[in-house]
This record gives structure tokens, sequence and C-alpha cells, in this order.
């Protein structure tokens, strides 16, 4: 056997290997959440997430608030995020002259890689104190007939990790869109513009080809809003509360987990809750994944 | 000799310092091929740019000149761009399709870009289109699939249909069989010369011997000058300019004969 052929088999070997250790890490990984939280799913039952009181002293474990506060929050900081990204991604792609462009595209990578800690600080000393001072009375005043609006003012809670939330993923989605909107061929704007379309619809075409991508870079930036832990617990407040108020504090299950395991460890049955609480969220971040591949696998576009 | 369709006067154009038309003058005929020929560089498809003003989209991109269209200089202030390249349609060269949409949607995209949205007028100008292109029967049933899965050549003449789908008084055509094989040439070829009986088409190409097939009319671009113009057979077998005669016999190294 030739030396070519020993190499060939090896790299065949190797590479097989590695993608087998990624679905034996995601098996093991799955069967030990799941083998810790049975204690817990045993006890509650499917009232698990049905339950809004979460006290683990007289032992009731109701996940609803945690589910709320991490949809709630990731879905406000998405509502912000997505126009702002798509905005940033078609100026920098489109709109911009390129030397300026060459200085957008750099801050908006540093942007992506500041540590979590560094913007919940920010979102702790600098976020709360304008909040508080500013944007809540005022959203109070002028918007306060809806319930998102009402309560009490603190600069802490909902909207604040909210919006650090959204400030978090705005880089994410921005670069993941521009690189997506990029790869399209300019041919296809030469062609539409030559069929007699604007400038503008130009480039909505180009965002039409590039459609795909730039879901899937949605995709991570809500991933990345339910997962995120460390900033959204120094600002949410961490009451496993339910308000209609964006004001209130509450929890988010990420930030209820790192919260609450140091203390949970004496208690079996309140470590088996929060293995629970685990497996909802994994399981939050595989729905919302496949929700958005079916989005993204959608049979040819309508024009 | 026909009606002129199509007039350039004085034309500059540049990119940024580059100067790549010089003081182009050219008279295109009605109903008939008109091939731009020459070395690559020569501004063969800035030329076919300039006349669908499509070159001004590219930044630096200046141009100097008139393009009269029926008697209307295109460059005047008054005229809108979007209106030009609508009454002048372009073929590219990469066979490229709107990889999102139908092989019908590819078609009928020219149309909901003008304001067309009935379906069925758009669905009957759709067939036509297609099978003006001599691509109605490979496609027929599989109208709404994705056009990505098209061969090169269907990608091309799927191009065409698109193109004469919003009926364009002047179609531009740059290198279109470049990128296809023999077979998908030949019928482009073919297409051509049929197409001409209703537009007016303008080819650039750097194939001698597809110009010698399709055109009727040959021009002969060198570093941006206009160094020879008439009727193809002429041109080709009787070049008055030195210039043009050592193209035609494939020499390379043409800067000594200027």
């Amino acid at each position: 056997m030739a030396k070519g052929d020993l190499m060939e088999k090896l790299f065949k070997y190797v590479s097989s290997v590695s993608a087998w250790t990624i679905i034996s890490v995601f098996t093991v990984f799955f069967i030990t959440i799941f083998y810790g939280s049975l204690d817990s799913i045993f006890y509650s039952g499917i009232k698990f997430i049905f339950i809004s009181i979460w006290d683990p002293v007289k032992k009731i474990f109701g996940a609803l608030p945690f589910i709320y506060g991490t949809l709630l929050t990731s879905l406000v900081a998405l509502i912000l995020a997505i126009p702002i990204s798509l905005g940033v991604a078609i100026a920098s792609s489109e709109l911009l002259p390129s030397n300026l462009s060459k200085v957008l595209d750099p801050v908006i990578e540093l942007m992506a890689a500041i540590p979590s800690i560094v913007y919940g600080m920010w979102a702790l000393f600098v976020l709360g104190p304008v909040l508080r001072v500013y944007v809540e009375p005022f959203l109070n005043e002028y918007l306060g007939f809806l319930p998102l609006f009402q309560g009490t003012i603190s600069g802490y809670g909902y909207l604040n990790a909210s919006i650090i939330l959204f400030i978090m993923i705005l880089p994410i989605i921005s670069s993941l869109s521009r690189e997506a909107i990029r790869a399209v061929p300019n041919e296809i704007k030469e062609m539409t513009l030559a069929l007699g379309g604007t400038e503008w619809e130009a480039i909505r075409m180009k965002i039409s080809v590039a459609k795909r991508g730039i879901i899937g870079a949605i995709t991570l930036g809500f991933s990345r809003a339910v997962g995120e832990t460390m900033a959204v617990l120094l600002v949410i407040g961490n009451k496993p509360v339910i308000s209609a108020s964006l004001f209130s504090s509450g929890a988010t299950i990420a930030s209820i987990l790192a919260n609450e395991y140091p203390e949970a460890i004496a208690d079996p049955l309140h470590t088996s809750a929060l293995n629970e609480l685990a497996l909802i969220l994994f399981l939050i971040s595989l729905v919302i994944n496949i929700i958005f591949i079916k989005l993204v696998r959608r049979r040819v576009g309508v024009i | 000799m026909g009606d002129i369709k199509l007039r350039v006067r004085n034309l500059d154009a540049w990119y940024g310092d580059n100067h790549v038309l010089k003081n182009i003058n050219l008279d295109i005929l009605s109903r008939a091929i008109t091939a731009i020929i020459g070395p690559s560089g020569c501004g063969k498809t800035t030329l076919l740019r300039v006349i669908n003003r499509l070159h001004e989209t590219v930044p630096n991109a200046r141009v100097r000149g008139e393009v009269i269209l029926d008697g209307k200089n295109i460059y005047d202030p008054d005229v809108n761009p979007v209106e030009i390249r609508r009454k002048i349609g372009m073929i590219f060269q990469q066979p490229t399709v709107f990889p999102h949409l139908s092989i019908h949607d590819n078609v009928a995209i020219g149309l909901k870009l003008n304001g067309i949205n009935d379906r069925e007028l758009l669905d009957k100008i759709v067939r036509k289109s297609l099978r003006e292109a001599g691509l109605w029967s490979e496609v027929e049933d599989r109208l709404w699939d994705r056009a990505t899965d098209l061969s090169g050549g269907q990608k091309q003449r799927l191009a065409i249909a698109r193109a004469i789908a919003l009926e364009p008084e002047v179609l531009l055509m740059d290198e279109p069989t470049s990128a296809l094989d023999p077979g998908a040439t030949s019928r482009i070829e073919a297409l051509m010369t049929n197409l001409k009986k209703d537009y007016t088409i303008i080819v650039v190409t750097h194939n001698i011997q597809f110009a010698a097939r399709t055109a009727d009319y040959i021009a002969f671009l060198f570093n941006g000058m206009l160094i020879e113009y008439g009727v193809a057979q002429e041109i080709l077998e009787r070049p008055k300019e030195k210039l043009t005669e050592r193209y035609l016999l494939g020499e390379v190294d043409l800067e000594r004969w200027l």
C-alpha cells in the first residue's frame, strides 16, 4: 500500500472520530442533565412549567417566571436589534463609502468580543441610573397607558436586561448579516438595475437573496440572548415574579441558575429543580433553532 | 442600411482617472446585430454599460458626450436613468439567475419592478417571453421550481426571456456565450438571429467567429478608441485599418500598429 493511501485512510478515520466526538459529547451532556432533573420531574410533574411560584424553602418549584423572563427579555432585545442591525448591515455593505465601513466593521467585531461581565457592569453602573432618571419616567409619562410601562421605576429589571441583551446581540446580528449581504454577487444588483429597478430595489433584491444568512444571524443572536447569564444576573433583580411591566424585577433561567447554584448544593431537590431548568433552557434553544431552520428551508420565495 | 436607432456622439468615459472611452462616434442600426469587438480592456463592456446608463452606478465613474436613442439624448438632465434601463435590456456575461426566485418569477421580476402586478398578465408575458427565448418546452412543467437548477445555457436563455419580457427597444449583450459550451452557444446564436427581427441588438464579444456568425455590423475598439466600424463582412474580409487587420489575424502586440 502506498504512503498516500495510508494518510488518506488515517485522515478519514481521524475526521470521523472527531465527528462522533461531537455527537457523543452532545448525548452525554443531554443525558446527564436529564438524569439530574429526574427527581424534580417526579416531584413536580408537569406543574413545573405552569406554576409561577418558586420557593425552594417551602419546596414549591414553578419555572414559569423564569421561562417568561427569558422569552420576554430575549424577544424585546430581538425586536430592538433586528431593525438596527439590518440597518447597520445594509449601511456597511452597500451605502457607506468604503473608508467609513473600514472603521465601522472592526468596531462591530470589537463589540462582539467584549466579555459579557463588562456589559453587565456597564448596565449596572451606567444604564441603570440613566433608565431610572430619564428613560423610565419618560416612557411612563407618554406610554404609561400600556401595561408595559406602568409600575415602580427603579432602573433595574426586565427593561434594563432587555436593553443590555439588545446591545450584546447587536454586533453579532449586524456582522453576520453584513457578511451574508456581501456574499451576494454584485451581478444581482446590476441585473436589477438593468431591468429598470431603482437603487433601493436593487439593494432590497440583494437582501432577499441573502435572506437565509440573515435569518441564521438572527437565530444566533436570539440564542445568545436566551442563554446570556452574567450581564442579566447583575441587572434583572433576580426575583421569580411574572409582571406585565418592563420596569419590574424578574429573572431568567440562566440568571437564576447562576444565582442559586451555591445555595442549592445542600438540597438535592433544589439542585434537581435547577437541572430541570437547565433542561428547559436547552429545549428552548433547540426549538428556536428548529423554527428558524424551517424558516430558512421554506420553498422558493415569492418576490 | 436601415434606420438609425442609436447615435453615440463624442462620447468619453472614465473610471476614476482611467480614461476608458475616447471620443466614440457610432450609429447603431435598427433591427440588426452590431458586434463590438476588441481585445480585453479596450472598453467594449464600458461602451455597453454607458448605453444603458449602468456605468454611472459604479463609484467614481464619469461620462461625457451624448447617446441619442430615437432622437433623445439619454444623458439629458431631465431623463431618468431608471426609465432608460427599462427601455434598453441587458444580458450579462455570467449566466446569473435570481437564486431565491422560481423560473417563472425570474422572468416576471422585471415586470414587477416596473409596477405590473396583474397575475394573468404576468403569466401571459412570462409564457410568451420564455417561448421567444426558446426555453418554454424545457421549463413548462417546472415553472415554479427554483431557477438555480437550470444549466448555464438555460440560465442565459432565461436571462434573455427576462430582458425581452419588458419589450425593450435595444438589447445589450455582454459576451453572452463566453461561459457556455458549443451546443448552448449555437442555440443562443440562432436565438439572436431570430430576435433581431424585433430588436436592435448590440453584442460585445472577443470571439471573432461568434461575431462573424451573428453580426450585421462590427465595431472594432482598441484602447478606448473606435478604430473601424462598418458592415460585418467588409470589416472581416477587407479591413481598412492596419490595426483591425492585425487584430483579426490574431496578433497580440497591437500597440505598434497604432
